[in-house]
């Protein structure tokens, strides 16, 4: 007669970021075939923590609740660097686990966008609009690159609701390095595959090309009625105009463009779809010269100005 | 009212959600406004969602007359009229993506 596990640990170590991602998926993967009926997130070796993974693994706690497993609470990274990270971020209070407590709390002005968690499609501008003030605190990014974030922000996090359909909505947040600002957009939903399998027109591009290639493709949506199916394609020109990073993990597919290169193969599965964001503060962000290369000046326009 | 300050909605407009509420917005001012002035005055930027669900469904339905006849645009930036063109042209079927 097998014996039930009540409890297991999710346990994780090292750096935890967009290349390190699988590894939440691979331990969450145990967990679950293990038959344990609560979990509880062991970080006491983890040292460092991008945004991607904290959104990641607030998703993933909410994910399991919602299955019905017990939550047991988190251990605490031994490193207070990474723990006051997860702190700082809100990733404790994501989770509502109550391991902040007593954790000293600092201005997130001009740093950072705590772990938002997205309920409602008209918070998806408001969001975007904070996340904005954090780059135009950044003295070395121009109007048009703080432009060009916020349009990306829109689009990215849009997604959840018109194509995600996710029930748990998203998390979002964001955080300024001395180079790059990375932004992290997670869902619960049913995945771009899925997403873009709805329209007929999108279903050969996704079987010569893969989901993910197909979906950063222009005009690739699953609702075209409603949708353009240019949110992830204006991202992914962004992304390749400044040198940056764009990641896709939904389902058991995942694309990483880096820059003008880009590799797309099978993954773990996970449970919706995470959007890993690198944009460079380096001015070359710029919404006009991309929208201008598609659509050129033309009289027919003149009343625009 | 013959005039509608975008940026009493948001100095960034973003979201099908509120590019819908702007569309109607128009609509109703354009029953009691042969022309209608759209003042951009402080808005520094506007997503492509928003901008396809408010100006290009507005073309589609309306066509290019429409937007020449009755609607004033000004004080846009660069950026936003490089958009509402792509926008524009994407929903007459002009654009290069389309």
């Amino acid at each position: 007669m097998s014996q039930i596990i009540e409890l297991k640990e999710i346990r994780l170590r090292g750096n935890l970021h967009w290349g390190t991602f699988e590894r939440i998926l691979a331990e969450a993967g145990h967990f679950i075939g293990s038959g344990a009926r609560s979990f509880r997130l062991n970080l006491r070796d983890v040292t460092f923590v991008k945004p991607i993974a904290a959104a990641g693994l607030a998703a993933l706690a909410i994910s399991l609740k919602e299955k019905g497993f017990g939550f047991a609470g988190v251990e605490i990274p031994a490193s207070r660097d990474a723990h006051s990270y997860l702190s700082r971020i809100d990733f404790y209070k994501a989770v509502r686990a109550a391991e902040d407590i007593n954790m000293a709390r600092h201005s997130a002005h001009g740093r950072f966008v705590e772990l938002n968690a997205l309920s409602e499609i008209s918070e998806c501008g408001e969001l975007a609009g904070r996340i904005v003030e954090v780059v135009r605190t950044q003295i070395d990014l121009d109007e048009r690159a703080q432009n060009a974030v916020e349009f990306v922000l829109a689009e990215i996090t849009e997604n959840i609701f018109h194509h995600a359909r996710s029930a748990a909505g998203g998390f979002v947040c964001c955080q300024s390095y001395r180079d790059h600002l990375a932004i992290a957009v997670v869902d619960l939903g049913v995945g771009i595959q899925a997403s873009l399998g709805q329209n007929p027109n999108a279903v050969e591009m996704v079987q010569q090309r893969g989901p993910l290639l197909a979906a950063i493709q222009p005009k690739m949506t699953g609702r075209p009625a409603f949708n353009s199916g240019l949110g992830l394609f204006w991202t992914s020109e962004l992304v390749k105009a400044c040198g940056g990073v764009l990641g896709i993990h939904s389902w058991d597919n995942r694309l990483s463009l880096y820059g003008e290169n880009v590799q797309q193969c099978r993954a773990i599965p996970w449970p919706g779809t995470a959007i890993h964001l690198l944009l460079r503060k380096n001015n070359k962000l710029n919404v006009k010269e991309i929208f201008e290369r598609f659509a050129p000046e033309s009289s027919n326009f003149e009343f625009l100005g | 009212m013959d005039t509608i300050r975008l940026v009493e909605h948001a100095d960034f407009l973003s979201t099908r959600f509120l590019g819908e509420i702007v569309r109607k917005e128009i609509l109703g001012n354009l029953g009691s406004h042969s022309v209608l002035t759209l003042d951009f005055q402080g808005v520094f930027g506007l997503s492509h969602s928003f901008a396809d669900e408010c100006f290009g469904f507005l073309v589609a339905e309306n066509g290019i007359g429409f937007f020449k006849d009755r609607l004033r645009f000004i004080n846009l930036n660069p950026e936003t009229q490089a958009i509402l063109r792509f926008v524009l042209a994407d929903r007459l079927g002009t654009a290069s993506a389309a």
